[in-house]
């Protein structure tokens, strides 16, 4: 078993987590205080990598980036981005990938706090930013922290996606659940079971802390 | 509750109390209030309004009271009387107003009342209400 | 003098509510559930938009339809307690006031605060490690924090036992007075009507009904007896030649002898003035 792979998925989730929770922050918030006609299309949208499979999602990706086309051949020329078969391009399509992992459980906090403390905010003079700062994240951290680790422990388990878009490029690519289909293809096993074995314990062990703190377990422990 | 219909005659009024004369019928009743014509729209003479008083505050007495400090007295003809075992219900007329008053059982036996017969009713100045 | 006139659909009725309130006046809103009370103090906090009319707070405009005036929550001087409290869950109650202090607030009014309160001792706590009445104290010292010119209320007593209510109450009076707050309160309790507002507004779907003083409002003026209380038949018996009625009020049962004539046509559950001339009661002190 190489390093490679697994360090890679562990920058690829770590990286994609990050970025995914600054962009998922803002439109968490606006779905879930808005009342605009559209919510439902972007809830519907943000919805759709639950039921589609990875590979409509990477195929897309992969025509949209290509260089045959507009917005391909505008990111590489004006930004100097290459998309396709690249780290980058993974990042991005991880992203949308695990979008609904992120913003489902923000959304769903920011909507369950009682509207109260809102407005108590407002009337004590706070801005929105001011009272999304300091009221409302705070109050749903654990909701954060679910969102973070679900988004983390699903890029991870990413394969569909990657195949489609990333390929299979070492250190650049060749994230673990890519290696362990390329080592299976190999009739390696034993190296291929490590990759597993790697990958089962780790995600166990994420998804455990999860739902120990959601139950409160971990007050219980600590206090 | 008994409810005469009468007219303002007089007030003297002196701090938050006001001592009230309203004609009823021939006779006049006296009352005593906590308001003053200021505080209230009701008290103004001439004006015509409701006395009120419970049936348990009426005393009866057969000769006309002389130097009684109840002044509240009317000429009333007894109409009829209904005998419980303590509480008697006596229905009066004054003036062809009904009234009603209770006695005990007791007070109306040895008083010998009996319908037909002329009684003087009285109520107590603190006890009238008025209501406009 | 702050001056309102609101109107708004509210689906079941139309709220149309205009009203004249003086500086240190104490007004509570009466009436049934959904009559309108609490959207009133939402527009007044600028958290529901009327659809015509116009607030007016001292020579400030706060709203007005006619000129497109709408001052947001931030920017009017007022203050909140919510039926729930709201207080923020992650803060400690010391956190909870430091938090409504305007940028450039004075800190001595958060100690002046949680001295008149009574909160000396819990500062360091976050709210779910308190009582109700603890809570309650600590959502009214936040929306003072602000020194704000209006005080709102919504039913913030209505969680409260009878005796953490009257505490409560005192602290509010308290407040009210020293800091010469214009106070608007929601409740439905009679007694705290006449405890502590010199106003009282009944509404009913959204209009008024009536309104002025708490014994304008809910003693029978017409009535010259001045011992009068409302309350409920709970019980009606024939004895002997007399009715003994029972009667419920507040928390209280009396009994009350009338005629069988006088009370004909009553029946359990009835609405009734029971009024007797102020000579006849007697008082005396209990210890």
């Amino acid at each position: 078993m190489e390093w490679g792979p697994i360090i890679l998925t562990f920058r690829l989730a770590s990286i994609t987590t990050v970025l995914l929770f600054l962009v998922a922050l803002p439109l968490s918030y606006w779905i879930a205080f808005s009342r605009s006609r559209w919510k439902p299309v972007l809830e519907t949208l943000i919805s759709m990598p639950l039921v589609l499979p990875p590979t409509v999602i990477g195929f897309y990706l992969l025509v949209a980036f290509s260089p045959e086309n507009a917005l391909g051949t505008f990111l590489h020329d004006y930004m100097g981005l290459q998309l396709v078969f690249s780290f980058e391009g993974l990042v991005i399509a991880s992203m949308i990938y695990s979008l609904p992992f992120m913003v489902q459980p923000l959304q769903a906090g920011l909507a369950n706090l009682p509207p109260n403390l809102k407005e108590a905010s407002y009337v004590m003079g706070k801005s929105r930013m001011a009272t999304a700062f300091y009221v409302l994240f705070p109050t749903i951290k654990t909701s954060i922290l679910t969102g973070l680790v679900l988004t983390f422990a699903h890029t991870i388990g990413e394969f569909g996606v990657v195949l489609m878009i990333g390929g299979n490029i070492p250190n650049e690519t060749r994230v673990a659940s890519i290696a362990i289909y390329d080592e299976v293809e190999s009739l390696n096993y034993a190296n291929a079971n490590a990759y597993s074995l790697f990958l089962f314990i780790l995600t166990f062990s994420i998804l455990l802390t999860v739902y120990v703190i959601n139950s409160g377990q971990f007050k219980r422990i600590w206090k | 509750m008994n409810q005469l219909e009468g007219t303002i005659d007089r007030i003297d009024s002196k701090g938050n109390l006001s001592v009230v004369d309203i004609q009823v019928g021939g006779s006049i009743l006296t009352t005593i209030v906590i308001e003053t014509p200021e505080t209230v729209s009701y008290l103004r003479k001439d004006l015509s309004i409701n006395v009120l008083f419970k049936e348990t505050e009426v005393m009866l007495a057969i000769e006309k009271p002389g130097r009684w400090s109840v002044t509240n007295q009317l000429a009333c003809t007894v109409e009829k009387i209904e005998n419980g075992e303590l509480l008697s219900k006596i229905s009066l007329s004054y003036e062809g107003h009904p009234l009603q008053c209770l006695l005990l059982t007791r007070v109306v036996r040895d008083m010998g009342l009996m319908s037909g017969q002329a009684v003087w009713a009285m109520v107590e100045t603190t006890e009238i209400m008025l209501q406009a | 003098m702050i001056t309102f006139d609101l109107q708004k659909n509210l689906g079941d009725f139309e709220l149309n509510v205009r009203f004249e309130l003086g500086e240190g006046d104490f007004l509570t809103l009466h009436g049934p559930s959904g009559a309108g009370k609490t959207s009133i103090l939402r527009m007044m906090a600028g958290l529901l938009k009327p659809g015509h009319g116009f607030i007016e707070v001292g020579n400030e405009c706060w709203y007005d339809s006619a000129k497109s005036i709408w001052k947001k929550p931030q920017e009017r001087s007022v203050g909140m307690v919510f039926q729930d409290y709201a207080l923020f869950p992650t803060m400690t109650v010391r956190e909870n006031l430091a938090f409504a202090l305007p940028k450039k607030g004075d800190h001595r009014i958060l100690d002046e605060l949680t001295e008149i309160m009574e909160l000396g001792g819990l500062e360091h706590r976050k709210p779910s490690q308190l009582s109700g009445g603890q809570q309650q104290r600590v959502a009214l010292a936040r929306a003072l924090a602000k020194k704000p010119q209006l005080l709102l209320l919504d039913e913030p007593l209505a969680a409260l036992d009878q005796g953490m209510r009257l505490r409560v109450q005192d602290y509010l009076l308290d407040v009210h007075r020293r800091y010469g707050l214009t106070t608007l309160l929601v409740s439905h309790d009679m007694g705290e009507v006449f405890r502590l507002s010199n106003r009282v507004l009944t509404l009913e779907k959204g209009r008024i009904l009536r309104q002025g003083s708490p014994s304008e409002v809910f003693t029978h003026k017409n009535l010259s007896g001045k011992f009068q209380f409302t309350g409920h038949v709970v019980h009606l018996k024939q004895e002997d030649t007399i009715q003994i009625v029972s009667v419920l009020i507040d928390n209280h049962v009396i009994k009350v002898v009338a005629t069988p004539e006088e009370v004909r046509g009553f029946a359990v559950g009835d609405k009734v003035i029971v009024a007797s001339k102020a000579f006849n009661p007697m008082i005396r002190k209990i210890d």
